[in-house]
């Protein structure tokens, strides 16, 4: 169970302007909290992962930004207008329970390699407690905020479309998007579970509620 | 080739507009030859690009369609329409081997090689063209505000599909407070049906010559109206949870923005409800005052909060019984059994008061305690008359025992308010179910002290000592002190910590006016029913005490406490417990001992308590005033708990022998 004291997960539709963030974290963006902890790069080959996310608020902040671009010469310089400000939709207070299926891992949440961050450098979490429990397979349950690729009409979630995960090998080269998942992502403002019946779902042996269950995701096969 | 939604809103609308022009019932009916029959050779959509003030909103003013430098209107709508059928030549064959950005496909399209291909064989410069946000919205610029693109390395990947779709954007979209708006929800049935009256609307309006933006200074209501209008209309019912995304955004100029707000399923409801019910002229008259968008309709429906025009004002009467019940109970959750309660109790003050005190209180009732006070007295009357139970007020009031002392919703007012300007009918669309009765703290302690009372001096007592007094305000926090230090000998539940979570606000003062009104409330509900309560139902707690209790500084110390237990346990031993309740708890209920017997006490074992300095502070509050009784009463309290403590382990001895 990680918490901390801001997050914000980029909606990779806004490019320009006020930066919106999505209500949950997306897997790939898990992957790299993962990693960050593992030390070494951590990819869907080596877990599943399950997750509710939840916060106590949400509100713009404002950010002063240096703005780069590429010269002629194909250089990275200080853009000529000089600094920018930026909007950007924030949450306060994150908590994020993360459910992985290789136990292997858990020595990394024990002694994390680096600083676990819920989405910026400067969103920075800590890690409450590391611990095995059982995941049972449910049929139905009461599901909290998560991302799931099913889309529930009846539950209040922004659908997004976004990569699984990122392969960023290549020396020289930014990152590359694997496949795009269709999720909903479900608000993290509230305490709210809904009732689901959606493949996949595991009732955690620590939950409170008998009915609680976790969506474990399924990666998109590549 | 079907063609798939593709979870960007602004894509999604796009090609919700597309299956509209093509006349499709479902958005899931959408195929590549839809999009070629509706686009035709781009001359119709390049035209009503060309009129829409909203296209450079979408797409700045320099697209191909919006440059000021472009002065020729036909060459404008040429090199339009002959981009966008390249665009949509090239759905499926994409050449960039990198994923599209806004929807995930395998491919994207090589924009410049496309652009150089169809435009400079008509004329136009043969320049670099890049993605930026002359192309798609929010998409980012090469080189002017490039602070968010990868290292500010590349353009997006976007490919022909999303490319092509976001140019129908200006026909499915709407003005909301200065930018422009499409929606999401997870009912695709019920998004593309709104997306479908908003199409439908706009090209009413370009049959007619009008090219302003739907909504147009129309202010904040636009989207409200539109949402309605698409309801009034709809055919099936509203799906089961759904809830609406409104992405509020621009694109033009050097300030692009985006917001996303939601309108939970409750406000859609309540639209939906309102709007069935015949009441859609009633709420568009309404909202059209609305000027500050933080207190309209949309976002107090939004928010959950309650919404001002429904309450008379001036020469207003607000809403009509019927819009202000829907309102009330499904925007704000408020249970039909207590609108039916605020109802009655208004009813019964226009029949029980004179006029002119009756429009004092409509009046006056939010803010002005006399005529609050007024109400409450007539609900005592109620409860008499048995018009009226506990149950209905703490249900209307939603009260609840806090950390901090029993308070009341004083927005539960403005419902009464309502009904004593709406006192002639009651609009209800289901019965008010009796819910459980509510067994809480309040009613433990009432019955507690009704019980004592009644077994000590009579019910006649009760009434003209305990009840008459209430009607006369003579009863005060120093009489419920003494019942709570009698009690305390008795029961447990009637600690300090006890005292605090009932009868003391956050900062410290004490508040026992609402406590003694419940009170006096379920005393004469029983009394008048002539059923007394159960005393085995009070005798244990009634919650779970799970808060964590947080120490407040004029609490009494752990050591005073534990000096304390040494007098107490170091008295009995000399002689024995019924002494301690004649002599020491009798006598201080009594006043005949007080803080100088306290002091002599804790001075033989800490000498410090000698000290008229220390002694002093001891008897100060953390405030700096005076805290002589309220520390009397603590210490009071302690030996009375330790007593009852001590009297019940020597009860149990004496049973197990």
């Amino acid at each position: 169970m990680l918490e901390g004291f801001s997050a914000f997960f980029k909606h990779p539709l806004t490019i320009s302007g006020t930066q919106i963030s999505m209500p949950t974290p997306s897997y790939s963006t898990i992957l790299g909290l993962i990693s960050a902890c593992a030390g070494k790069t951590i990819t869907y080959k080596d877990t599943r992962i399950g997750f509710e996310f939840r916060c106590s608020s949400s509100d713009v902040e404002l950010e002063r930004t240096e703005r780069m671009l590429i010269n002629d010469k194909g250089e990275l310089k200080p853009h000529r207008k000089g600094q920018g400000i930026l909007k950007r939709h924030i949450y306060f207070r994150p908590k994020l329970d993360l459910y992985l299926t290789n136990i292997d891992l858990k020595e990394s949440f024990e002694n994390p390699a680096s600083t676990p961050c819920l989405g910026r450098s400067q969103d920075i979490a800590w890690i409450n407690f590391v611990k095995e429990i059982e995941l049972i397979p449910r049929q139905v349950g009461f599901l909290g905020s998560t991302m799931i690729p099913f889309i529930q009409e009846n539950i209040s979630g922004l659908i997004l479309k976004c990569p699984e995960w990122f392969n960023n090998t290549i020396e020289g080269r930014t990152r590359i998007a694997g496949p795009f998942g269709h999720y909903q992502a479900m608000l993290p403002t509230t305490n709210n579970r809904f009732h689901v019946s959606i493949p996949e779902l595991y009732h955690p042996s620590d939950a409170t509620s008998e009915d609680d269950v976790i969506y474990l995701h399924r990666w998109i096969e590549a | 080739m079907k063609i798939e939604l593709t979870g960007n809103p602004f894509v999604d609308t796009g090609l919700g507009v597309i299956a509209t022009l093509a006349g499709l019932d479902k958005i899931d009916e959408l195929t590549y030859d839809h999009l070629v029959k509706v686009h035709g050779h781009g001359q119709r959509i390049a035209y009503w690009n060309s009129l829409f003030k909203s296209t450079s909103m979408i797409f700045t003013i320099n697209s191909l369609i919006t440059h000021p430098s472009k002065k020729q209107k036909k060459k404008k709508i040429e090199i339009y329409s002959a981009m966008t059928t390249a665009f949509l030549n090239n759905i499926g064959n994409e050449t960039i081997h990198e994923r599209c950005e806004a929807c995930g496909n395998e491919r994207s399209l090589d924009l410049d090689v496309v652009a150089r291909k169809t435009l400079v064989p008509l004329g136009e410069k043969d320049n670099f063209r890049a993605v930026g946000r002359d192309w798609f919205p929010l998409a980012g610029s090469l080189g002017s505000d490039a602070q968010a693109l990868p290292s500010a390395s590349r353009s997006p990947n976007i490919c022909a599909k999303c490319l092509f779709a976001v140019h129908y954007l200006p026909l499915g979209t709407m003005l909301l407070d200065g930018r422009l708006v499409v929606f999401q929800s997870t009912s695709q049935q019920f998004w593309y049906g709104l997306v479908q009256s908003i199409v439908n609307e706009v090209q009413k309006r370009i049959s007619a010559g009008v090219v302003e933006t739907l909504g147009s200074k129309e202010g904040s209501v636009a989207a409200i109206r539109r949402v309605m209008a698409y309801l009034h209309d709809m055919r099936d019912d509203l799906p089961l949870g759904a809830s609406l995304f409104v992405w509020k955004f621009t694109n033009s100029g050097t300030s692009p923005d985006c917001k996303i707000e939601e309108v939970p399923n409750s406000a859609l409801m309540f639209l939906w409800k309102s709007v069935r019910n015949g009441l859609k002229d009633e709420l568009e008259k309404m909202i059209v005052k609305d000027r500050n968008p933080r207190y309209s309709l949309l976002n107090s429906i939004s928010t959950g909060h309650d919404y001002s025009r429904l309450y008379p004002f001036r020469k207003e009467r607000g809403a009509s019984p019927k819009l202000y019940y829907i309102y009330q109970t499904e925007v704000r959750k408020i249970s039909p059994r207590s609108l039916k309660t605020a109802y009655n109790i208004a009813k019964y003050a226009e029949a029980k008061l004179e006029k002119k005190q009756f429009t004092t209180i409509q009046k006056d009732i939010i803010s002005d305690k006399t005529a609050q006070n007024s109400v409450r007295r007539l609900m005592i009357q109620m409860v008499e008359e048995n018009l009226l139970t506990f149950d209905d007020y703490v249900e209307l009031f939603q009260t609840a025992n806090s950390a901090n002392g029993v308070l009341i919703n004083w927005n539960s007012w403005k419902l009464i308010q309502y009904y004593l300007h709406h006192t002639s009918d009651f609009y209800s669309s289901e019965s008010q179910p009796a819910s459980d009765k509510r067994r809480s703290e309040v009613s433990r302690i009432a019955t507690l002290i009704l019980l004592e009372y009644v077994q000590k001096k009579g019910l006649e007592r009760f009434r003209n000592d305990v009840l008459d007094q209430m009607r006369h305000n003579k009863i005060t926090v120093y009489w419920l002190r003494r019942q709570f230090l009698l009690l305390a000998e008795r029961y447990e539940g009637f600690t300090y910590r006890d005292w605090r979570k009932l009868c003391m606000l956050n900062d410290g003062r004490e508040f026992v006016d609402e406590l003694l009104f419940q009170m006096r409330l379920l005393w004469t509900e029983w009394i008048c029913s002539g059923t007394l309560p159960d005393i085995n139902n009070a005798v244990t707690l009634v919650y779970a005490d799970t808060d964590e209790y947080i120490k407040s500084d004029n609490d009494l110390s752990d050591s005073v406490r534990g000096l304390l237990k040494l007098i107490f346990e170091d008295y009995i031993k000399k002689r024995g417990l019924e002494k301690f309740a004649v002599n020491v708890l009798q006598e201080l209920r009594k006043n005949n001992k007080g803080l100088h017997w306290f002091r002599r006490q804790l001075s033989q074992i800490d000498p410090k308590f000698t000290d008229d300095e220390f002694w002093e502070s001891f008897l100060v509050g953390v405030n700096g005033d005076s805290f002589r009784t309220g520390r009397l009463f603590q210490l009071h309290l302690e030996m009375a708990n330790l007593y009852r403590r001590k009297s019940f382990k020597q009860q149990l001895q004496i049973s197990s022998k």
